[in-house]
């Protein structure tokens, strides 16, 4: 079990000090909140890119996929 | 019934705010009248690109694009001038169904677009319509027998529309009747928290049918009649077992017009200069000499830099990165159907719409990592994204030698005219987009929305 926060649904992470600094800097007037919303978004990113997408699917399943792309002419 | 839900949805693709209207004073929806007398019947906006996969990704994770990642039904393979095709698994959020399973709450989903492969969550969860086998459709695997049981389509089959509409009708009802049996007998089941059906037919029969309908073709217009009626008695059956206090949310993804016609931009591109494709035989959007382009598309409207140091083989420096983008904005704008009609009414950057602080944000500078990044969410995004006017259909075909070409196709998604109906659920006042009900539905169920939704 994640440790419990004040803030529903989340969970605290400890950086190094200088670390965050560095990021602090980084995301000056890039558009970002906080650091918090630049590392979540970030991480989230990296989470989303680890999962191999297609996986369990046959070439012939695939093919089946893309012939219905192909037929609502999306392909 | 006995066992009573809290929230149940219903997603009815792409059916219009105005379509409906029209249906409700004709007399041909009494239960959608009836629904929206208690309700309310309100517009709403999509999300751009405008395709279903965006939109309903956007809604079940209430966050824009340039956060969950999901463009459009096809994607480009980072480092590699090839197709890929986005899945759940490229979802870079959490969905409604998983925040609601952490929060303890039996949930319930079938059909959603991009839901397949179907997340783990606390219920059941029956992928969308790119499934391609209906024995890997849902998680847990238990249910599949029974969908079996009863003839559930992941979809209706396109190919016989392509073929024929005689031959789509009996299959889009066949497939509709078959989700809304499973829909009563997953919804008696338990005592569901989030049930959320998705009925994507009416997507296809806006596609196949619309300009059938609007012209008044007897035939077509009476079988286009007779599908919408057949889905407002199944909601005149919901309305029947769930009492008042039962939350209810009925909801479209876009809106929808008829086609003027389809506008190949694959195939512009190349007539403009922008593409160079492979060869003579390039069939593939992507099958570009990248040595020769500076530029290439997908669908709907995705305008992709070539970009040095990017892509696998670009050739245009970063520094011209915003140039390059002005003088495809200028050459898009400047675009004009055979009948004289300008074609693409507004190009955004796209940081306008998806740079992560959210849509609407400042237009920042874009840094350099940012323009390189191609595997982030934001990343995944087009540099340009076209926006049309009503009536064109933005696709990225080049078997045809013709820009502007009509198929089988009679309908095309719009951006401000999707539609929602909502008991239970207290939506904004002003006018919003389907991205930001979800946070709505959330706290309806007495669970707090993420902070960085939208």
């Amino acid at each position: 079990m994640p440790p419990k926060s004040k803030s529903a649904g989340r969970t605290t992470l400890k950086i190094p000090t200088p670390l965050y600094r560095k990021l602090s800097k980084l995301i000056d007037g890039a558009g970002y909140n906080s650091v918090t919303d630049f590392v979540v978004y970030v991480l989230r990113d990296l989470a989303g890119q680890c999962e191999e997408e297609n996986k369990g699917l046959s070439a012939q399943e695939l093919k089946r996929t893309r012939q219905k792309l192909k037929n609502l002419g999306y392909l | 019934m006995a066992l009573l839900p809290r929230l149940v949805v219903l997603g009815i693709d792409g059916v219009p705010h105005s379509l409906l209207k029209k249906l409700i004073q004709q007399g041909d929806a009494p239960n959608f009248a009836k629904l929206a007398d208690a309700a309310g019947l309100r517009q709403m906006d999509s999300v751009h690109p405008t395709v279903s996969s965006a939109a309903w990704t956007s809604y079940v994770t209430g966050v824009q694009p340039g956060k969950h990642g999901i463009y459009g039904f096809i994607d480009r393979k980072p480092g590699e001038y090839r197709i890929r095709i986005p899945l759940s698994t490229s979802v870079a959020t959490r969905n409604i169904w998983e925040l609601l399973s952490a929060a303890g709450k039996r949930v319930f989903g079938m059909n959603v677009p991009v839901t397949f492969p179907p997340r783990a969550v606390n219920g059941i969860l029956i992928g969308g319509f790119l499934c391609p086998n209906i024995d890997k459709v849902a998680n847990p695997p238990g249910v599949i027998p029974y969908l079996k049981s009863i003839g559930y389509e992941i979809d209706t089959d396109a190919m016989l529309a392509r073929k024929s509409k005689d031959l789509m009708l009996p299959n889009i009802h066949k497939t509709l009747d078959a989700r809304m049996e499973a829909m009563f007998h997953f919804l008696a089941q338990e005592e569901w928290d989030y049930f959320h059906t998705h009925v994507m037919a009416t997507d296809r029969l806006n596609h196949f049918l619309l300009m059938k309908y609007e012209a008044g073709e007897a035939k077509y217009a009476d079988e286009f009649l007779r599908f919408y009626r057949n889905l407002d008695s199944y909601l005149g059956r919901l309305l029947e077992v769930l009492p008042d206090e039962c939350g209810l949310v009925v909801l479209s993804d876009h809106g929808f017009c008829t086609i003027r016609s389809e506008v190949q931009l694959s195939r512009w591109l190349v007539e403009a200069g922008w593409t160079t494709l492979a060869g003579a035989e390039a069939r593939h959007p992507l099958d570009i000499d990248p040595e020769k382009s500076k530029a290439y598309s997908l669908i709907p409207g995705r305008m992709h830099v070539n970009v040095r140091g990017r892509e696998p083989a670009g050739i245009v420096p970063p520094e011209e990165f915003n140039q390059v983008r002005d003088d495809l904005t200028r050459d898009l704008l400047a675009l004009r159907a055979p009948n004289g009609a300008p074609v693409i009414r507004r190009v955004f950057r796209r940081e306008e719409l998806y740079w992560p602080a959210g849509a609407g944000a400042p237009d920042p500078e874009m840094p350099l990592q940012r323009v390189l990044a191609t595997d982030t969410a934001f990343g995944k995004a087009a540099d340009l994204i076209a926006v049309p006017y009503d009536g064109y259909d933005l696709k990225m075909g080049l078997a045809s030698p013709e820009t502007f070409v009509n198929t089988q196709l009679e309908g095309m998604h719009t951006y401000h005219d999707a539609l929602i109906m909502a008991r239970g659920v207290e939506l904004p006042q002003e006018r919003f987009s389907i991205l930001n009900v979800t946070r709505h539905v959330l706290s309806a169920l007495g669970v707090e929305p993420p902070e960085d939704m939208d």
